[in-house]
């Protein structure tokens, strides 16, 4: 049967930043609610080694970072609810937001952390042979490479941990990026520069995924377009990696929100509040700028406080009121 | 109840959202851990033309995909009928 639940704060999303606002909403004793999507845990479930998530001396688990994050929002109190939130209405109070189980939620305050999603390159081609040697997920597909060569485009923290990553099972890893030089931090571009099984090809443009259809369908090569020159050229690989970045995941709060041309929800300077007050956002969703675990983990913390501070003034005129 | 085999294996936060689907759903499904079983990985490839990416999705013998392939269904409103 499908329930309607109330909260006095609805957190959408459960990654660093929706699991912060839980534990600080939790603590503020708001008992929040947090609606955890499709992925619980968010990216961080996809990347592996984590060390700069400060606190851990030791290298750590993305996953198990996560699965500690969300017990700890438990254990202070806050209610974990698997469902997918696909409708919402900002414009009546409280706020409503429809799940895909068919539970309703109601809530007094919002905070969103639905994050990002990983972008593709938008080729046919790449459509055609995602499965059959595109993929999205080192850590996923990586084991069906032992012993081939693989590709992965892109040059930001995501494609050259999933080149390092796939060092461990395939025999040659060609990083493609369209630049000449990465965006990702400088000691995951040492490992890279110094990892043998890694050749670096700067400056290509990826303009078609080759593949045969016969025996079976797979990847057979790249087309690349080098981006100074416009020369052709072509890679034999039988993998493809795609890590070109995300895109905020913020779909669902299109017309209910101000947003930027990418997608990206609109907050006020030096706060997580968004043009509908008492709606905060946190976390990717807002930021394509820093995005790191603890930066989302700080604007959850922000938004929490930012939606208590807005229920206290609330409630006080609802009471003036009355 | 529809059949529903996902093959799968750990390390896959795609299996794990396709999964969190079925699950939603209220469905039970059997899971192989391809990375493991190297009989089922080969059933897997024959019954799915070759694709090599986990998970791989069939309800009711019909291939479905992967995750991003079973979201789409579901998001396009299809889904529902596949499971009933």
């Amino acid at each position: 049967m499908p329930q309607t639940h109330h909260t006095k704060v609805l957190i959408i999303g459960a990654g660093p930043a929706g699991y912060t606002a839980a534990i600080y909403a939790a603590r503020a004793s708001l008992n929040p609610i947090v609606v955890q999507g499709m992925q619980p845990g968010g990216q961080l479930t996809i990347t592996t080694d984590v060390e700069n998530y400060p606190g851990f001396a030791d290298i750590i688990q993305g996953p198990w970072l996560m699965e500690q994050m969300a017990e700890q929002a438990k254990k202070v109190g806050t209610v974990m609810i698997q469902d997918y939130i696909s409708k919402v209405d900002f414009k009546q109070r409280p706020f409503t937001a429809w799940g895909d189980s068919g539970d309703v939620y109601t809530a007094d305050s919002i905070v969103i952390a639905t994050g990002a999603q990983a972008r593709w390159l938008g080729l046919e081609s790449e459509k055609e042979f995602q499965g059959f040697g595109v993929s999205g997920c080192a850590t996923c597909d990586g084991f069906f490479f032992k012993g081939k060569e693989v590709a992965v485009i892109g040059g930001g923290n995501s494609a050259l941990e999933e080149a390092l990553y796939l060092t461990h099972h395939a025999s040659k890893v060609t990083l493609i990026h369209r630049r000449d030089s990465f965006r990702a931090e400088k000691i995951l571009q040492q490992r890279v520069m110094s990892n043998p099984k890694i050749h670096i090809l700067w400056n290509k443009r990826v303009t078609d995924i080759m593949g045969k259809t016969t025996p079976h369908k797979e990847v057979t090569g790249l087309r690349l377009e080098d981006t100074t020159n416009g020369q052709g050229a072509e890679l034999l690989v039988h993998g493809v990696f795609v890590a070109i970045g995300h895109d905020p995941a913020t779909k669902v709060f299109q017309g209910h929100l101000t947003m930027d041309e990418s997608g990206y929800i609109l907050t006020k300077p030096d706060s997580t509040a968004t043009n509908v007050p008492g709606v905060f956002a946190a976390g990717d969703v807002r930021d394509k700028v820093f995005r790191q675990a603890v930066t989302a983990a700080g604007m959850g913390c922000m938004a929490a406080l930012e939606a208590e501070k807005y229920l206290a003034v609330n409630e006080t005129k609802t009471s003036q009121a009355a | 109840m529809p059949d529903i085999i996902v093959y799968s294996g750990p390390h896959c936060p795609y299996c794990v959202k396709a999964k969190n689907l079925l699950t939603m759903k209220g469905v039970a499904f059997t899971e192989y851990n391809v990375k493991e079983d190297t009989a089922r990985f080969e059933e897997m490839l024959a019954k799915s033309n070759g694709r090599k990416t986990i998970p791989q999705i069939f309800i009711n013998g019909q291939h479905i995909g992967g995750c991003d392939d079973l979201h789409a269904l579901h998001d396009a409103g299809k889904l529902d009928a596949l499971l009933t």
